[in-house]
């Protein structure tokens, strides 16, 4: 470990990316304090789409969920309406959490604190005392509701899938994603009406950018996950290929799956196990769902969304950036109300595959753990991204690291380092 | 999910004995904590179903399980995975298990409720609460003793500390 006493905190001012750009990420990006605090401000609460509900989950009027975009609580409603609206969940008065349910149906929120009441989209509907009492106290004659609502976030949904932003001069969501992107998110949300299955939550004691670099990396998932090479669903040799939009800030890993079977061409995979069987098969019985041959589709979505179809179970995955060094990661395990039953009981038995207990993403979580004690203590070191070249292209492979290199070209961009 | 019956109109253990009942969960903590993953599988009938499952999709009505076994074959490929697929940091596991109670009573099984905590110790970091819960459990009489025919373990906190490796 590297430490002195005559160390000090480096400004961030003072902070240098590498000179070799992009093949180079400096440890100090998991662990800067200040860092995190622009990224709040310039990533999460700045010009970009979060991701925060699915339609599905508040399906009636007056239904609401909480979650957070970025580390900032937020409220999910619909109206009596049918609008969809976006607030931040903190009484305009004294701050306190005006919301406690994780869920719920309510067509007004009391703040618990001095009963200040607002409606599903923020308003400022009432406060008690506002004209004081038996001639005393009472807002200011200039006291205007309007000013002190909750505050708005601009909503924007497609197919089903509900988004965010602090930025009320956003580019459509459409504009957002690129041709490419929209295409493959158009792929599983066709506008079929979806069925939420259920909850998996994690925290991750890790910075959140380690889970999009994750996602991002199709050269670890040959490697790391035995589980996923033993039964074929992903293997280096399988046809595949990584697409990002023009800023690289979104991405697709596309593969298709293979029957279990002998290595041929590298001996680099030697990590399958020949000796494994699965003693109940019903674990895996993928079918074909989507068109064209592409079984698995993994999609990044800045700031704060993958979307995850391998196989049969499809599910978004939301970060919430907790500190720099902790995040939390939110699973809403969907169908389509066309399932049918043997459909929805292949996609919860699929489900044993990922989340906290995943056979499969046990060990991304594990190894994020990991990556960030070893970031801590390697603050005047970096990361190295070299598989694949230097390039920002598109790649018919996974031998690569591409999307990882197109994510941090962008972010450095948006955070002027 | 199988409520609890007010402590003054206790279920009898029917055909079951009491005291087998409470080895049976010793057992099942003792031989998880202890990584004797074939020796607990035994715990389980062929046909058993092993869930584990945040209490908030038990709340809202969703179906979507942390874990689930549709049968002792299925879990046992779990084991496989936990023994020989899966990467994860060493860590010890605890489970304490209390309040063991019958909450009803058919012919060859009995309903039963019980709470967990699960403590956790990775080797370089201080011992933390895992998970805590409860169980809502069948337990079915064989030759060999009480045996799960089911077991939904319900964890009460929605966010998984980091990863669930050993089962609950
Ligand atoms: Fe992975």
């Amino acid at each position: 470990m590297e430490f002195s006493l005559a160390e000090r905190p480096i400004a961030l001012s003072d902070r240098r990316w590498p000179d070799a750009g992009v093949t180079r990420v400096p440890f100090w990006v998991y662990t800067d304090v200040a860092l995190y605090e622009r990224e709040q401000e310039r990533i999460f609460r700045g010009p970009s789409w979060s991701y925060v509900a699915l339609a599905a989950e508040i399906p009636e009027a007056g239904d609401f969920v909480r979650t957070s975009v970025g580390d900032v609580p937020v409220i999910v409603t619909r109206d009596r309406k049918g609008a969809v609206h976006v607030v931040v969940n903190r009484c305009a008065h004294r701050g306190v959490v005006v919301c406690n349910a994780a869920s719920g149906n309510a067509t007004t929120f009391t703040c618990p604190y001095h009963q200040w009441q607002y409606a599903s989209d923020g308003r400022l509907l009432g406060l008690p005392f506002k004209k004081g009492v038996g001639g005393h106290g009472g807002m200011p004659a200039d006291f205007d509701n309007a000013e002190h609502g909750l505050q708005q976030l601009c909503v924007i949904e497609r197919n089903g899938v509900v988004f965010a932003s602090f930025d009320h001069g956003l580019a459509s969501l459409e504009e957002y994603l690129g041709p490419t992107n929209l295409g493959w998110f158009d792929r599983v949300f066709d506008g079929r009406p979806l069925r939420v299955l259920g909850y998996q939550r994690q925290t991750v004691p890790a910075n959140w950018k380690l889970m999009f670099e994750n996602i991002k990396d199709p050269y670890h998932a040959s490697l790391l996950h035995v589980f996923l090479v033993t039964f074929g669903l992903f293997r280096a040799d399988n046809p595949s290929k990584t697409q990002m939009d023009a800023t690289g800030q979104h991405s697709v890993l596309v593969s298709q799956r293979s029957e279990q079977r002998e290595v041929t061409g590298t001996d680099d995979i030697k990590r399958v196990r020949h000796d494994l069987v699965l003693r109940d098969p019903t674990l895996l019985d993928p079918v074909r769902e989507f068109p064209g041959s592409a079984t698995v589709v993994m999609q990044t979505i800045w700031p704060n969304l993958i979307v995850q179809q391998q196989s049969n179970t499809l599910a978004m995955r939301q970060l919430v950036t907790r500190s720099v060094d902790e995040f939390e990661l939110h699973w809403t395990y969907f169908g389509y109300e066309s399932d049918d039953e043997e459909m929805t009981q292949r996609r919860l038995r699929q489900a044993n595959l990922m989340g906290p207990a995943g056979l499969v993403s046990i060990d991304d979580s594990e190894v994020m753990r990991l990556a960030q004690q070893g970031a801590a203590v390697g603050q005047h070191h970096e990361a190295l991204l070299e598989m694949g070249g230097a390039d920002l292209d598109d790649t018919d492979h996974m031998v690569t690291e591409v999307a990882i290199r197109a994510f941090y070209d962008h972010y450095r961009t948006v955070m002027e380092l | 999910m199988t409520q609890s019956a007010p402590a003054r109109s206790r279920t009898s253990w029917g055909p079951l004995d009491g005291g087998s009942v409470r080895e049976l969960y010793d057992d099942y903590a003792a031989l998880l904590d202890d990584g004797h993953y074939e020796a607990w599988l035994d715990l389980f009938v062929a046909g058993a179903t092993y869930i584990v499952t945040a209490r908030e999709n038990i709340e809202r009505g969703l179906p979507l399980a942390t874990i689930r076994c549709d049968s002792r074959a299925m879990l046992s490929d779990r084991v496989d995975a936990l023994t020989s697929t899966q990467f994860f940091a060493r860590r010890i596991a605890r489970h304490v298990i209390t309040a063991i109670r019958p909450v009803g009573v058919d012919a060859g099984s009995v309903d039963v409720t019980a709470n967990f905590v699960v403590f956790e110790t990775l080797v370089d970091e201080a011992t933390r609460v895992h998970s805590a819960g409860t169980y809502a459990d069948q337990v079915v009489v064989t030759d060999e003793g009480p045996r799960f025919a089911t077991k939904l373990a319900i964890y009460d906190a929605p966010l998984v500390p980091t990863s669930m490796i050993v089962p609950l």
